[in-house]
């Protein structure tokens, strides 16, 4: 990304309002940050860029289902490193406390094991959604995978429209622990 | 996963959010559970009989002015938290400011007195219910705040919690001043203080495990 500088606060406010493509682009621009950001201070423990993938893949996630907790009050990067602060200390505390119980001969296959589930990235987002209750798996399904309107998820699940947002917004948190638990 | 196919995923049908939703709901719990502490507390304890008498003696008014403004600056410091702010921790001693204000108020009050009289004033009969009935009513606002924080993004879990600890204890006390009778800063500064810091800890030592996300 070496385009001008976009308007992080611009973005954040459009994509607030429910614009999908501002929300796309500030996503798109902070998980370029997020990227060297996490690189680097994985570096620093001796981990790798996968784990530093990871952390920009729950980032993302924290920051859409997060996303009301903005105000402008400061800098949309204040924000953001927050989070990633936060999620970055998370996973160095879980990752300390895991990888004293695992054999260095065992680190390879982990790593390999890893690389299978990264090639695949719909079965992976599958498999998380299917532990989910069916009122907030079905929401997602329809309107985050099929890009169903509300309104016609609604219709099809004979649920209310501000039903089928709030089956969205809990079952997206839902989704991020699960995806984040799942990582080794 | 890929994480290009994961923005792609996040970005199809962005929901609208309100960011001020979010205050409103902060400033939802503390009137609520204001309001249901304090009911608690006159339904169980009783109502202080001379409340509107009280209300007149510079006393009562040191007593409620310095506790709403722990509450006002610790509620403030969890609005600040849960929108990922850090240095949450200098928001913290500003809460304990009002405190100070108190202390400062009960060694002009003791020493205005003969020290043969000082344990009289500091151990007034009810210090164990007020001990007791600060941090239970402070259950309540506990309870309800921690809620609308996860809903947030805090960041610094311990201050935070302690900040929630300090702000629902604040609010105990409050609820507890429609009952108890004794306005004196000594009385204020060692048995209130105390149920505050009580929950305070509480929050502080649970924060990680109540806020995490």
């Amino acid at each position: 990304m070496t385009g001008p500088e976009p308007d992080l606060d611009a973005l954040m406010r459009a994509s607030q309002s429910g614009d999908a493509r501002a929300h796309r682009a500030l996503l798109q621009h902070l998980s370029v940050r997020l990227r060297s950001y996490f690189r680097s201070r994985l570096r620093r423990c001796g981990a790798g860029p996968d784990q530093a993938e990871d952390l920009v893949q729950d980032t993302l996630l924290a920051l859409h289902t997060r996303r009301h907790t903005y105000d402008g009050s400061a800098p949309v990067l204040a924000w953001t490193y927050g989070i990633a602060r936060y999620k970055l200390a998370d996973h160095l505390r879980l990752h300390a406390r895991t990888m004293r119980n695992v054999h260095i001969d065992e680190v390879d296959d982990l790593a390999d094991e890893d690389r299978y589930a990264a090639a695949d990235t719909s079965r992976e987002l599958h498999r998380a959604l299917a532990t989910l209750p069916q009122k907030l798996r079905l929401p997602i399904e329809y309107v985050k995978i099929e890009g169903l309107s509300i309104a016609e998820a609604a219709a099809r699940m004979g649920m209310s429209d501000a039903a089928v947002k709030i089956g969205i917004h809990r079952g997206m948190k839902k989704l991020a622990a699960v995806l984040s638990e799942a990582r080794p | 996963m890929n994480t290009d196919d994961l923005i792609d995923f996040l970005s199809t049908h962005v929901e609208a959010v309100d960011p001020r939703r979010q205050d409103r709901r902060v400033a939802l719990a503390l009137v609520g559970s204001f309001a249901a502490a304090a009911l608690i507390c006159i339904l169980t304890l009783g109502f202080r009989p001379d409340f509107i008498e009280a209300l007149r003696t510079p006393g009562f008014l040191m007593k409620i002015g310095t506790i709403a403004a722990v509450v006002a600056i610790s509620g403030y410091g969890l609005r600040r938290g849960a929108r990922a702010r850090g240095a949450n921790g200098r928001v913290l001693r500003l809460a304990l400011l009002p405190l100070g204000v108190v202390w400062i108020a009960a060694a002009v009050e003791l020493a205005l007195l003969a020290p043969a009289r000082w344990p009289e004033v500091v151990m007034f009969h009810e210090w164990r219910l007020c001990l007791l009935a600060v941090p239970l009513l402070s259950l309540i606002p506990l309870a309800l705040l921690t809620l609308v924080l996860r809903e947030g993004a805090p960041t610094e879990l311990p201050v935070c919690g302690a900040l929630l600890g300090l702000c629902a204890g604040g609010i105990g006390a409050l609820a507890y001043a429609t009952y108890c009778l004794n306005d004196t800063p000594v009385y204020v500064g060692v048995w209130y203080a105390a149920g505050i810091a009580l929950v305070t800890l509480v929050g502080w030592i649970m924060g990680p495990r109540l806020l995490k996300w």
